[in-house]
């Protein structure tokens, strides 16, 4: 189950700004009510967080631009 | 073996050229996600237009690379597409896209473990049985180092790809994205893929943006999104001709442009440049080998 939350807490991280924004300030807070193991709670403390800042951003930016289902070609 | 052949992604804003220029596009590369809520008419379209051009098939949002089973709607409604279409090859991405009740939208790398290797290969098994035919699995490109990660990329692939015998889309640029943006020699990146596996390959541009200053490794730091809306590179090419040295199997190239469309002749020309790349590949891969069976025969 835990490697779930570890990716759980990956996809709000990405999607949720309030959430990011208090992982940047204060990570160990912000993950302690996450389903996670101590090492996957490590790894995400060590996380690349130029990396998660840009990969959310370009996550919002496709999120905005999705493309509408097909009517024909 | 059969010839390697070059095409481009199908999009509504490039349909009427690509159908003036059969002469010059071997395939082209179908969204599948794009049918899933379609009227009947739209796949009859589809259907009309793989009698005129061989059209491949690329889904994009079932995120099989997760130790989350695939959504089972998402899931039906692929099977449902691919029954009237088909195809004798799709893909997918090595990616998920959604957990815990939050779609991300869009392609994420997933943490490389041994869970979500696991993952994967359950979530193929379900794809099998829904749709029989398995697809091939493309890698991503990412702009974060997936936390919890202990498999390197190449690894935590090969080890999806041996586990379910699918064969690999190999997205180049992506490849070459993630060897810069992680300190790796794209060439050598390369080698480390198991090539022999490589059926499909995915070309496409992308733009440096800036690392945000606050946590930039240092200033200027910057990384390659790969953004589908600018030219290929040069190195790409390059990496396509090493890859069609090394690769056993026919290549199937597509280009893909999502938007900022430039003149299609453009686009026709890196065509040509892709079909150049491959051709200079083989015949590299073949003079190696001849030399080495001529040293052998010695």
């Amino acid at each position: 189950m835990s490697a779930q939350g570890l990716e759980t807490a990956l996809a709000r991280l990405y999607t949720d700004p309030d959430f990011r924004d208090r992982f940047l300030q204060a990570p160990e807070s912000a993950l302690s009510d996450q389903d996670l193991s101590a090492g996957e709670r490590d790894d995400l403390l060590a996380l690349d967080r130029a990396g998660l800042v840009m990969a959310a951003r370009s996550y919002q930016h496709k999120r905005q631009g999705r493309r509408k289902p097909a009517e024909g070609l | 073996m059969a010839p390697d052949r070059v095409g481009l992604g199908w999009r509504p804003g490039l349909a009427a050229h690509i159908l003036s220029h059969p002469d010059r596009i071997d395939v082209v590369e179908v969204i599948l996600d794009d049918y899933f809520r379609a009227p009947a008419r739209a796949l009859r379209s589809v259907r009309t237009l793989a009698a005129q051009i061989p059209v491949l098939y690329h889904g994009v949002g079932l995120g099989l690379a997760s130790s989350h089973p695939v959504d089972k709607r998402r899931l039906e409604n692929l099977a449902r597409v691919l029954d009237i279409l088909s195809p004798e090859i799709w893909s997918e991405h090595l990616a998920f896209v959604r957990a815990g009740g939050r779609e991300i939208g869009h392609l994420a790398a997933p943490p490389r473990s041994e869970a979500t290797v696991n993952g994967a290969l359950e979530n193929l098994l379900r794809i099998r049985k829904a749709v029989s035919v398995l697809p091939a699995l493309e890698n991503i490109a990412t702009l974060i180092d997936p936390p919890g990660s202990k498999l390197s990329e190449p690894a935590w692939t090969q080890g999806i790809l041996e586990g379910s015998g699918c064969d690999m889309l190999l997205d180049l640029h992506n490849l070459y994205a993630n060897a810069l943006n992680f300190g790796q020699d794209p060439v050598v990146y390369l080698r480390t893929f198991p090539l022999e596996r490589v059926r499909l390959v995915h070309l496409s541009g992308g733009n440096w943006i800036p690392e945000p200053p606050a946590f930039a490794a240092h200033p200027g730091a910057r990384r390659l999104l790969d953004d589908h809306v600018h030219d290929v590179p040069d190195p790409v090419y390059a990496l396509l001709e090493l890859l069609a040295e090394k690769a056993e199997a026919s290549l199937t190239v597509i280009i893909e442009r999502d938007g900022e469309y430039p003149a299609f002749g453009i686009l026709l020309d890196q065509i040509d440049r892709a079909r150049a790349a491959l051709a200079r590949g083989r015949a590299l891969g073949r003079s190696f080998t001849g030399g080495r069976l001529e040293r052998a025969r010695a």
